[in-house]
């Protein structure tokens, strides 16, 4: 079986920034074209090839328009709206665009500083986005598909809210901030490949489309200046979706819902010619639908799976270190010997996770093994970066 | 000095390079211990009836997915005792018989004996 999917896209692009008096505004337009193969596959069936390939050409307008308020020492305000005009265009047809649709996209901000260092900042925003993400519903591989909104299968959206608090002290040395956010989603897709060889008019009808929420809060700490530097973060979140007809309609995790997220990144430059550099990333694993047990039918084993995304791969973490040292040089405008380690203690992150059979001599021996693939084992490298 | 230098490190890249393809072919792929949720032993029902045929029913139970069968194990999951009735929607009523045949799988059915598949009925076990 050999399954791609692909995308292109070309835009045009045009600002106008202007600044009166309080207010920063901005007017932009956007034209947008893209190509897309959601799915492009060929596969056997007894032997007898099959292919079947699927093209979708959009062409999104937009207009823009936004201001930055400040509307007094204590108060900051930013709103923007944007207008889309979207449509498939069909190359068949003697109209240019078919399956026309507008949407309104909104955002605005609001900000409060308590004193010169803490302030408090809530926001709002609703998105129509144009475009799918869509895991696959039924296959545990790594592959998503881009998929353009069509009239089945209606643009995603959502709306996202966040209030947060922020601290900076010593003249912004040193910067706190925890933020709590919430979103709720609609019309989001999960594709389940038509491998069975059925029939079907189109190929928007292999999606499921469902509803999403996620919520969580945000931690921040950065030290700006100085010869150590650090940015710290940590994410504490879940995200769930919800479609009508799997999982006996209940809520079930997203295959990116990740309970932690932890980032660390620290520089230490203590002189002219060296600088070290850490980084630590962890996440947690990503769920997948795996079956849970087997049976007999017609002649054949067949799997029983209890409920979707009801596995939790094992989370993914690894540690990078790199050292740069300055060489001092006449001739380069700069040089410098670069020492890395990637995944230093040689973590086996799970890409995906696949079933191998394996078959016994005797009638009926049979046993399955979990395998897991990943990429990237401890990777040492060094280079040498110049400029003239 | 530079040139010397530069290539001294071109060399020592692809060296490493190449540690490091090595590396990444090695340790690809590895078999690993999955913890699945408890699994509930569930009675599966397969069967069929056609016309001028007797039905036929395989009655098993489902199994976890990691557990090994060989020919002693795959036994276990064959239900033999069970007292199947098959029921006509013209009132007649059999309790079906097992049998053993080779050339199905699982190689037990409940066959009915006296009840032969009709066109427009229904049939109920």
């Amino acid at each position: 079986m050999y399954f791609k999917t692909r995308l292109n896209q070309l835009q045009h692009k045009f600002d106008y920034y202007k600044q009166a008096y309080k207010h920063l505004f901005r007017i932009g337009s956007r034209i947008k074209y893209g190509e897309y193969t959601p799915q492009d596959i060929k596969y056997n069936i007894q032997s007898v090839p099959i292919s079947q390939t699927d093209n979708y050409n959009n062409l999104s307008t937009q207009i823009y328009f936004s201001n930055h308020y400040s509307i007094s020492e204590k108060w900051d305000a930013y709103f923007g709206l944007r207008y889309e005009h979207y449509g498939l265009i069909d190359n068949n047809s003697s109209s240019l665009l078919k399956e026309q649709s507008n949407h309104i996209n909104s955002v605005i901000t609001l900000s409060y500083f308590i004193n010169k260092q803490t302030s408090i900042k809530a926001s709002h925003a609703y998105t129509a986005q144009n475009i799918h993400l869509a895991s696959m519903a039924s296959i545990p591989l790594p592959t998503d598909v881009w998929m353009p909104a069509t009239e089945r299968l209606p643009h995603e959206k959502g709306h996202q809210a966040t209030i947060g608090i922020f601290k900076d002290l010593a003249q912004s040395k040193y910067e706190f901030g925890i933020e709590f956010y919430g979103k709720s989603i609609e019309n989001q897709l999960l594709l389940n490949p038509n491998i069975n060889g059925d029939e079907s008019l189109h190929f928007e009808d292999n999606f499921f489309i469902g509803k999403g929420l996620g919520y969580g809060a945000e931690f921040l700490f950065k030290k700006n200046r100085g010869k150590t530097r650090a940015t710290l973060s940590y994410t504490l979140g879940q995200m769930k979706q919800q479609f009508p007809n799997m999982n006996s309609g209940e809520w079930f995790n997203a295959k990116y819902d990740r309970r932690h997220d932890v980032n660390i990144v620290l520089t230490h430059k203590p002189n002219k010619r060296f600088d070290y550099g850490l980084v630590f990333m962890y996440a947690t694993g990503n769920t997948a639908t795996l079956p849970t047990g087997r049976y007999f039918m017609m002649g054949n084993i067949a799997n029983d799976y209890s409920s979707i995304n009801n596995y939790r791969m094992p989370a993914y973490h690894r540690l990078d270190l790199s050292m740069n040292y300055y060489i001092e040089s006449n001739i380069f405008h700069e040089s410098v010997l670069n020492f890395s380690i990637i995944n230093i203690y040689n973590r086996s992150n799970p890409y995906f996770i696949y079933f191998e059979t394996q078959k016994g001599d005797q009638n009926y021996d049979m046993s399955i093994n979990a395998k897991q693939s990943s990429f990237f084992p401890i990777v040492p490298s060094i280079s040498w970066r110049y400029k003239f | 000095m530079h040139l010397i230098n530069k290539n001294t490190f071109h060399n020592l890249k692809i060296l490493y390079v190449f540690i490091a393809c090595n590396l990444f072919c090695i340790s690809c792929t590895k078999v690993i211990e999955i913890d699945l949720p408890d699994y509930e032993t569930k009675v599966v029902v397969d069967g069929w009836i056609e016309t001028n045929q007797p039905a036929h029913i395989f009655l098993t139970n489902s199994s976890p997915y990691f557990s090994d069968y060989d020919s002693a194990s795959i036994r276990n999951l064959f239900i033999n005792t069970a007292k199947v009735s098959l029921i006509c929607s013209d009132g007649n009523s059999e309790i079906l018989t097992l049998f053993k045949q080779d050339e199905f799988f699982p190689p037990f059915v409940y066959k009915s004996v006296e009840i032969i598949g009709e066109e427009n009925k229904s049939y109920q076990i």
